[in-house]
């Protein structure tokens, strides 16, 4: 590695790039860079496995030349798209309502965000074909009550269906936990100023909040859409049946192709790289000069929430009313569903039993699983916080002399299917040094874990500080602090709301992903997720139910803990109580 | 300037093709109270910055009290954190997450001072910014008037080699900001600390500097005292930025001796025999309007130029009156005892002493 | 848990193994000792097999009670295993002794990618290598090699599965039967256009009966097509779909259990019902970390007791003789002698006719 930093040193064009900025490329290039280059190399040799290496563009051809292939791309597009906006709107109006406004209970609401978003979605969506399946689908038998209402009202076998599903599902409570620190941290200072310019609440928000924040709530909407682009859970179970196909199925169906056809899916998978050039060059376009927006200082800092009067009643209402039909509605499906012999049969004889938790408990595999997991989720947040912050601090430092190429290398983990991200990951790790350390460990899975999120977590930290400003920075370093104090005493407890909130996102990610740890991990380092998807595949769908369930409480429970600790390290007054 | 602190010399620093400060040079003495002056965007913060290690020089040489600090083409650069310096920013750059206890007692902690040592010279800081009592409260639940104390009595605690202050008292209200100003200088007399000082006020620079130093575009126009850099400013951009000017175009005289400028027939000043300007130059006289007297008409003496009142403004405590003379329009104001009609031709009397002389 | 129940009476039951002396010649009775000695001087086996909870629990508690060597199981869907083996074997990597695994898996990768070690010569247990103990007079070796992948179960497959509220089994003479205009709309298929039980119907349906049936069944009749087993299933229970072409015996069996009116479809006149191994095929891999372990555990689990606890497991019908199946399986999955079975896990079946049909169903479906 430092041979390679020295080479990397000697070359005259990096020679410039300061130490810190080097070896965050460098690892990025490791971990991200080259995993990714030994697919695309791999993807040319199309040679059958096993034996020696032909390279042509057989794998490629033949993944492009599939009629289907253009149109599952478009399928995806509109989906993508479509899902996009009601999503994006949804979830910048309930951030801005927790962390501007006074809407009561915006705590709590936001918390329930961060649980929905770590609720299992493949027992959700079986949730949802509970309520809405034509044919036995329960909203669908109430809906027979209504006058005029002859047959099925609901189908979720359709495009609009898996839309809904997509809606209650993962991305828009993602977005509201991402968004919320940031409303918060905005301050109430310009919305004031623009009241006072005689601008009314909306016109504020509209003309002034909105504007300012556009980076990061595009940012969001880019991940969104490539999130979206990369979807294929949902579409299985609801789309198959209407015949809708979408891309990420056909990836899929090459990964597990029996051998799987890692080439195919390698060529198909790089379309999202073509995705996210062009959607990096129309960021840095739109964000040309525009790229002023710190704003909090250390002066004027207001957290003053905007008065809703009785809407804000209303608007609890509104989200309540969303929550309640989004969530809440297939959640006690699937809570109920861990206990019933069969999920969602009710009328078959006696058909609640504790047995699915009992048979969770007793698999001699749980105990274990559930330490090895408790592990790996608390070092990808050790490492997420550690990684990203410096990383988003680089970004937002505006000193990079490749600023462009570490945010590329940030967004690379989500533009390729985790699996073949894990794949690459797996090679590169066995081949290099730390083989021992980093192959079938705790400590393998939670790097590749970290690696995971680095979108999200590098966004969340990157905006975080460019809000930050630099002089409170600078103060730390003129009386004498070196960069590593001022980044711990300042930097980081001033980020802290940000910091909890990508350590929680770690934890959760890295206690639910099952698409990384699945080429990782070994009997001894085998986590949670790994039973959970033993389960699903043997069909247990309750078990694996109760399974979901029982880690999202973990999730949870580290939340409240991680917010506590958060908050003191936030607010000056708690710290007092420390020592010091 | 015997005892010379800090060498700031032929320090250029460039953001892509642009010399944000282009070859800027000066000294500060120990104790000395030294402002750069300019307006926003001229380099004087980038100067200021430059001293405390927030940003890298690409030419010339900074040393403080004989330590090299920075000297690129040796290869010198001493990071902030070990220049000693204090620094008061703009925005004042208080820790929100911290009490103004902790956010004062930072640089000791930094300095891994014992615990008794960090009270006791916080509490004496606190008490020299006036901030005693309030250790405890939240930074953010601060006035901006008292965040700017914290910030001060962050910069002094460790009694810091180089006190830089940038625009301090540009956030404040003129009230405040007067009441600070005179703080600053007390402070400065107690602490006897060199002091850099940032603003484009020249109010503010005029009333607390030992020396100014007027930037322009990157470059220094002018460093001297006060009344040196007010009266007798070297270019035409200090003259204006310090105040304002009253300027008379003329042909330069030189005879026997004696030099004066003719103003188109009008009248002729007298002013010092400058080597740099040759008999029949066109000139411009520069003289600050307090310096000259309005005089009824009549015999037209040396270092009097003829004028006609055009219109008078009411202004208080005084008369401000627009007057018509050697083919300009100046403003000038005059004390309300012996006012003059509009339309009345008048004398404008010149004091020499009191007289820079410009090339057109 | 009655199958656990059935499991320990069967452990306690059984001869103590190790220990007792076994009643063979004096040679193969040391080399043997020597084996199990090594074995757990090694201390472990590491198994790669198949994602199966019941498999999970019941073979490697079975396994340490007779030898007191612990069972690394890596439970997991052979294409990632795959990918997982492949990587580590380009780096030098070895790290798994046993694969328990279908034939799709054996054949074209572990088998054609050449990683794994000839059985035969490892099989020393004496009532492993009695061939009177196997059912068809022989070890059933599934490799053109007859040495490297040992076939361990061979159960009936039903045809297809109804639901009996909304079709009769005595609606069903012959194959033509499915054609039926009445159940257009109403069959059930799992997705034939990638590989796994969809396409292996297929291309059964495909040899069987040829394309022109094949079209009418999969496109004209419009079936419903899934992926997820549970979700085939539990269309079946609802009589959402009442015929169903792909659901999972296992899961079909669970919904009966409930209670629910599910019947499995067995023999048509000109249809017998399909033969298949499911996960029941043994390899050694070569390169083992733990060869000797590897060896011990693939004498076992071919041996009476071994398989006899896989099957038991797996509800599978053996390919040994010498266990008592019709006490833990339903009648209808033990193969009858003289029946012409289809057998879905033929090698040239596996290895050409399924991919081939497969590719075939994606452009007669338009996928």
């Amino acid at each position: 590695m430092s041979q390679l930093a020295a080479a990397f040193a000697r070359s005259p064009k990096l020679r410039g790039l300061p130490a810190v900025e080097l070896s965050v490329l460098l690892f990025f290039v490791t971990v991200m860079g080259l995993p990714i280059l030994f697919l695309l190399f791999g993807s040319f040799n199309i040679a059958p496995p096993g034996q020696p290496p032909v390279y042509g563009l057989g794998n490629w051809l033949r993944a492009f030349a599939e009629p289907q292939t253009l149109s599952a791309l478009w399928m995806s597009f509109a989906f993508s798209m479509v899902r996009l906006v009601p999503s994006l709107a949804l979830s910048v109006t309930f951030a801005w309502l927790i962390a501007r406004t006074d809407m009561p209970g915006g705590h709590a609401l936001e918390f329930l965000c961060w649980f929905a978003y770590f609720v299992p979605d493949f027992p959700l969506t079986l949730a949802w074909i509970l309520l809405l399946d034509p044919n036995f689908g329960f909203l669908n038998n109430i809906a027979q009550v209504l006058p005029f209402v002859n047959g099925p009202l609901f189908n979720p076998y359709s495009f609009w269906g898996i839309v809904w599903v997509h809606l209650g599902t993962g991305g828009i409570w993602l977005n509201v936990m991402l968004l919320t620190p940031i409303f918060r941290r905005l301050g109430a200072t310009l919305e004031e100023a623009a009241r006072v310019a005689g601008a009314n609440t909306f016109t504020a928000l509209l003309r002034i909040t909105f504007p300012v924040l556009s980076p990061m709530i595009i940012a969001i909407a880019v991940l969104s859409f490539i999130k979206g682009l990369e979807s294929f859970n949902t579409e299985l179970l609801l789309g198959l049946p209407a015949g809708i196909y979408v891309y990420g199925t056909r990836i899929y169906d090459y990964l597990r192709q029996e051998p799987p056809a890692y080439g195919e899916a390698t060529a198909l998978g790089s379309v999202f790289l073509l995705v996210l050039a062009a959607l990096a060059v129309f960021y840095r376009r739109y964000f040309q000069g525009k790229r002023k927006f710190t704003v909090v200082t250390g002066q004027g800092y207001s957290t003053l929430r905007i008065k809703l009067g009785k809407w804000r009643y209303v608007a609890l209402g509104g989200f309540v009313l969303w929550f309640a039909v989004m969530m809440v509605l297939p959640l006690t499906f699937l809570v109920i569903g861990s206990f019933m012999r069969r999920y969602g049969f009710f009328d078959i004889k006696s058909p609640f039993t504790v047995a699915h938790w009992q048979a969770l408990f007793s698999d001699p595999l749980f105990l274990g699983s559930l330490q090895n997991s408790l592990e790996i989720a608390g070092i990808t947040a050790f490492l997420g916080v550690l990684l990203y912050s410096l990383v988003g601090y680089l970004l937002a430092s505006r000193r990079l002399k490749a600023p462009a190429l570490l945010e590329f290398f940030c967004w690379l983990p989500w533009v390729i299917p985790g699996i073949l991200m894990s794949l690459g990951l797996l090679w590169v790790f066995l081949a290099t040094p730390l083989r021992g350390i980093l192959y079938g460990t705790v400590w393998g899975i939670a790097l590749a874990l970290t690696i995971h999120d680095s979108p999200v977590s590098t966004q969340a930290f990157k905006s975080a500080f460019l809000q930050l400003g630099p002089d409170l920075e600078e103060a730390a370093r003129v009386t004498g602090a070196s960069w590593r104090y001022t980044y711990r005493r300042i930097l980081l407890p001033l980020v802290a709301p940000v910091a909890v909130t990508v350590a929680m996102l770690n934890f959760g990610t890295a206690l639910t992903s099952i698409s990384t740890p699945v080429l990782l991990y070994s009997a001894e380092s085998r986590p949670l997720s790994i039973l959970l998807l033993e389960y699903s595949f043997n069909g247990e769908i309750e078990r694996a139910a109760a399974l979901g369930l029982l880690i999202t409480a973990i999730i949870c429970a580290m939340m409240l803990v991680g917010r506590r600790f958060g908050l003191q390290m936030t607010n000056p007054r708690r710290q007092e109580a420390r020592p010091a | 300037m015997s005892d010379t602190l800090l060498e700031f010399s032929n320090v250029v620093k460039r953001y892509g093709d642009t010399a944000v400060v282009d070859g800027i040079s000066f000294t500060v003495a120990r104790g000395e109270f030294f402002t750069l002056l300019g307006p926003s965007g001229c380099g004087k913060t980038t100067t200021l910055r430059l001293l405390a290690g927030l940003e890298t020089p690409d030419e010339g040489e900074i040393t403080l009290g004989g330590r090299c600090l920075a000297a690129p083409r040796r290869g010198v650069l001493v990071p902030t954190d070990k220049r000693g310096m204090g620094m008061v920013f703009q925005s004042y750059a208080i820790w929100p997450h911290l009490t103004v206890f902790e956010n004062v007692a930072f640089p000791l902690r930094v300095r891994r001072e014992p615990k008794g040592a960090i009270a006791k010279r916080v509490s004496e800081a606190l008490q020299l910014v006036g901030l005693s009592g309030l250790e405890q409260r939240g930074a953010t639940e601060l006035s901006g008037g008292q965040q700017q104390r914290v910030a001060l009595a962050r910069a002094i605690v460790y009694t810091p080699a180089l006190l830089l202050l940038d625009e301090p008292l540009s956030n404040l209200d003129v009230k405040l900001r007067e009441q600070m100003r005179s703080e600053l200088q007390a402070l400065h007399r107690r602490l006897d600390l060199a002091v850099v000082y940032v603003t484009h006020d020249q109010a503010e620079a005029l009333a607390m500097s030992d020396r100014i130093a007027v930037v322009n575009q990157g470059r220094l126009e002018q460093v001297g005292r006060p009344a040196e850099v007010y009266e007798r400013p070297r270019t035409r951009f200090v003259g204006d930025f310090l105040g304002r000017t009253v300027i008379v175009k003329g042909i330069f005289r030189n005879d026997a001796g004696a030099s004066w400028v003719d103003v188109e027939g009008r009248g002729r000043v007298a002013v010092r025999p400058e080597g740099k300007f040759r008999d029949g130059d066109l000139v411009r006289i520069f003289s600050r309007p307090e310096d000259i007297t309005l005089l009824p008409i009549g015999e037209v003496a040396a270092n009097q130029v003829l004028g006609k009142i055009e219109r008078v403004a009411y202004m208080g405590d005084h008369l401000e009156y627009t007057i018509a003379a050697a083919g300009r329009t100046l403003i000038l104001p005059a004390s309300k005892r012996e006012p003059f009609a509009i339309g009345a031709d008048i004398r404008l009397a010149f004091d020499p002493g009191h007289i820079t002389t410009l090339p057109q | 848990m009655t199958k656990l129940l059935a499991l320990a009476l069967v452990l306690c039951a059984s001869p103590a193994w190790a220990q007792g002396p076994i009643p063979s010649p004096q040679g193969s009775e040391t080399r043997w000792n020597q084996l199990v000695d090594a074995a757990k001087a090694e201390g472990k086996v590491v198994i790669l097999a198949p994602p199966d909870t019941q498999v999970r629990q019941a073979l490697p508690a079975a396994f340490r009670a007779r030898f007191g060597i612990a069972v690394d199981y890596l439970g997991g869907r052979s294409s990632e295993s795959a990918g997982k083996l492949r990587a580590e074997r380009q780096a030098g990597v070895y790290t798994v002794d046993v694969a328990l695994a279908g034939i799709q898996t054996m054949a074209t990768i572990f088998y054609r990618e050449k990683m794994l070690l000839p059985l035969r010569p490892e099989l020393i247990y004496p009532e492993v290598v009695d061939p009177s103990k196997w059912k068809n007079g022989k070890l059933w070796f599934m490799d053109p090699d007859d040495q490297y992948i040992l076939r361990l179960f061979n159960t009936v497959g039903a045809n297809f599965y109804i639901h009996t509220q909304f079709a009769k089994p005595a609606d069903f003479h012959m194959a033509r039967d499915l054609l039926d205009p009445k159940w257009k709309g109403r069959i059930s298929i799992h997705d034939p256009t990638v590989p796994g039980n969809g396409s292996n119907e297929a291309a059964r349906f495909y040899t069987q009966y040829g394309e022109d049936f094949v079209r009418r069944l999969f496109v004209d009749q419009q079936p419903g097509i899934a992926r997820d087993r549970r979700q085939i299933t539990d269309w079946l229970a609802r009589g959402r779909y009442p015929i169903s072409i792909g659901a999972e015996r296992d899961e079909v069996e669970r919904l009966k259990q409930e209670g629910l009116p599910v019947e499995a479809v067995y023999n048509l006149s000109d249809m017998p019902g399909t033969l298949s191994a499911g996960v029941g095929e043994v390899a050694l891999m070569d390169h083992a970390p733990h060869p000797n372990a590897a060896r011990l555990f693939a004498n076992w689990i071919a041996s009476k007791d071994g398989l006899g606890v896989y099957a038991r497991a797996r509800t599978e019908s053996p390919t040994r003789n010498d266990i008592d199946e019709s006490s833990f399986l339903p009648p209808e999955i033990i193969p009858r002698p003289g029946v012409n079975y289809f057998d879905t896990f033929g090698w040239d079946f596996t290895l050409s006719t399924k991919e081939e049909v497969r590719l075939r169903m994606k452009e007669l479906m338009k996928r």
